[in-house]
């Protein structure tokens, strides 16, 4: 039928061709798939950390793989440092009662946390984690290379908040019912911030002579050796990442599941591994956020402005350059963490607010502005 | 593969249609008609025309949203009562509707092997659409953008609340 479809390799002759064919997307998700869980695993121990140090105390410093003190030199390092946490937190998930309560709609009860956490490893698939060189054209470390990767990644992040309302619905009752509501109303109106805030980022992509300036690759591609788009942008990035705080629920926007007043949201009457989806889905949610915002805005993995790494160092060049990458993303939580715990958190009003009455004049503003600029420059 | 991948697309999207008229329950209508759309985005994505596709999903599943604060807003989570003519006539109309489009438009639904492929960058490229639409079809789309303003204000003015305001007695 659609053989020439991109989604599927080129149809080979030989059997082994074709196994391969399959094979290889699947293990370049699962490689993906595996990042961004570790990644997403990793930040929710960094947030007991970072969140501890910030407000003077130890944080977790007891969970340790037994007798590891033994270990000279480093031993009481492993033990304190409280990294077998994760280990600590996903176990319970799986070992605890799974609560299924009587008064939910059990169909949309049990599929929300999937619908929350599986839209966040889709986009994934299209963030750029570096780049490499074949033939002396540049590609892109990514799943999918999409000439409209944008779209794609804002898409697709945007079908994970269904997952919120119908948890906050099918629980049949009040509190997660309010978070539901706020989930969708603060989605709805940062949505469109958010999509207008990067058009500016496209146009100057698509002035330097880019054929498809939509592709995320291509944008970050288009900041190596030239200013990031934070500094020749900064209102388009401002805005940007308001939004994500916003669209990832991460305080001081955290509405849908505000613990001092609804008392968790949307997953209240969630508990063991469901409600670990959700958790996981939330910090994945931060993570292919902050990818994509890197890529946006931070350089993607370029090391320094007007920086980047020389074609002429070949796989070392590729490699550094998902260093970069990561290290970049781990940047970024650790800004999540520091935002939450530096900010008072909004009301609800305000939310809305800061949403249609500042957000999106400015982004409009910024829009028009910038296309003004570029006509009489 | 690619056939097992168009087949279980086009069941999304017809199921998804049919769900909306039989399902009783206002939520699942709302979500059927979000795996509906799902699906037309995911033989969109197998024409290799990612732009459009993305677009359907971005634009509908926003829609999907405000349907879904819609929805729960004006009736909460009654059930309707089934009622089995309406119900009835509604899925005679859907099968009329697609006898109609075989009959008066067959080559929508000529087997897709026979069809023509088209060259596939002209559909993927995001570039063609904003050259076709603010070049060869730019008074269509200004026509299309009044017509839904006036739709969208028509709308506001039908649900604007009546002047008067009620007095709530039940209020401390």
């Amino acid at each position: 039928m659609f053989s020439n479809s991109l989604i599927f390799a080129e149809v080979a002759p030989s059997f082994w061709d074709n196994v391969w064919s399959i094979v290889l997307p699947v293990l370049c998700s699962l490689i993906c798939i595996v990042v961004v869980m570790t990644f997403a695993g990793l930040s929710v121990v960094a947030e007991r950390k970072i969140s501890s140090y910030i407000q003077g105390r130890w944080g977790p410093n007891r969970t340790a793989i037994p007798y590891i003190e033994v270990i000279p030199f480093v031993g009481n390092f492993l033990k304190k440092n409280g990294l077998m946490q994760l280990a600590a937190d996903g176990l319970k998930f799986l070992l605890k009662e799974d609560p299924l309560p009587k008064h939910v709609n059990k169909f949309w009860y049990m599929i929300a946390p999937v619908m929350s956490l599986a839209p966040v490893l889709i986009a994934a698939s299209v963030i750029p984690f570096g780049i490499y060189w074949l033939d002396g054209k540049s590609n892109a470390i990514a799943v999918a290379n999409l000439d409209v990767s944008l779209l794609f990644a804002l898409a697709i992040g945007s079908l994970g908040v269904l997952g919120g309302i119908m948890a906050g619905w099918s629980s049949n009752s009040k509190l997660p019912y309010i978070g539901g509501m706020r989930a969708a109303a603060q989605v709805i109106s940062y949505e469109l911030a958010m999509g207008l805030s990067v058009l500016p980022v496209i146009l100057m992509v698509a002035s330097k002579g880019v054929q498809s300036p939509m592709s995320l690759f291509e944008i970050s591609n288009a900041q190596s050796n030239s200013l990031w788009f934070c500094i020749s942008q900064p209102l388009s990035a401002l805005i940007f990442i308001v939004a994500l705080f916003a669209e990832t629920n991460r305080l001081p926007f955290d509405m849908a599941e505000s613990e001092t007043d609804i008392v968790s949201g949307y997953h209240t009457e969630y508990g063991s591994f469901k409600f670990g989806l959700f958790f996981v889905g939330e910090y994945g949610h931060i993570v292919v956020g902050s990818s994509i915002f890197i890529a946006l805005f931070l350089g993607g993995w370029n090391p320094l402005p007007c920086e980047s790494w020389p074609q002429s160092w070949g796989i070392w060049a590729s490699i550094l350059s998902v260093i970069t990458f990561l290290v970049k993303i781990a940047m970024m939580i650790f800004f999540f963490i520091w935002i939450r715990w530096t900010l008072p958190r909004f009301r609800n009003d305000q939310v809305m607010n800061l949403g249609w009455k500042c957000l999106l004049p400015l982004a409009l503003a910024n829009f028009v502005g910038y296309l003004i600029y570029t006509s009489i420059r | 593969m690619e056939n097992f991948v168009y087949y279980l697309f086009c069941a999304m999207c017809v199921g998804g249609a049919l769900g909306v008229i039989v399902l009783r329950d206002f939520v699942n209508s709302a979500m059927s008609m979000l795996v509906s759309m799902l699906g037309v985005a995911g033989l969109m994505l197998l024409m290799n025309a990612y732009f459009p596709a993305f677009i359907m999903i971005t634009v509908y599943a926003g829609a999907v949203m405000v349907l879904f604060v819609f929805v729960v807003m004006l009736v909460g989570d009654k059930k309707v009562e089934r009622r089995w003519g309406k119900q009835i006539a509604l899925v005679f109309l859907w099968i009329a509707l697609c006898v109609l489009v075989g009959v008066f438009a067959p080559e929508l639904v000529a087997d897709s092997n026979d069809m023509v492929q088209t060259d596939a960058s002209a559909l993927a490229k995001a570039q063609n659409y904003g050259i076709a639409m603010l070049g060869k079809f730019m008074f269509p789309m200004q026509i299309v953008g009044l017509l839904l303003l006036a739709a969208m204000v028509g709308v506001i003015v039908i649900a604007k609340p009546n002047a008067t305001k009620k007095v709530k007695s039940d209020m401390l």
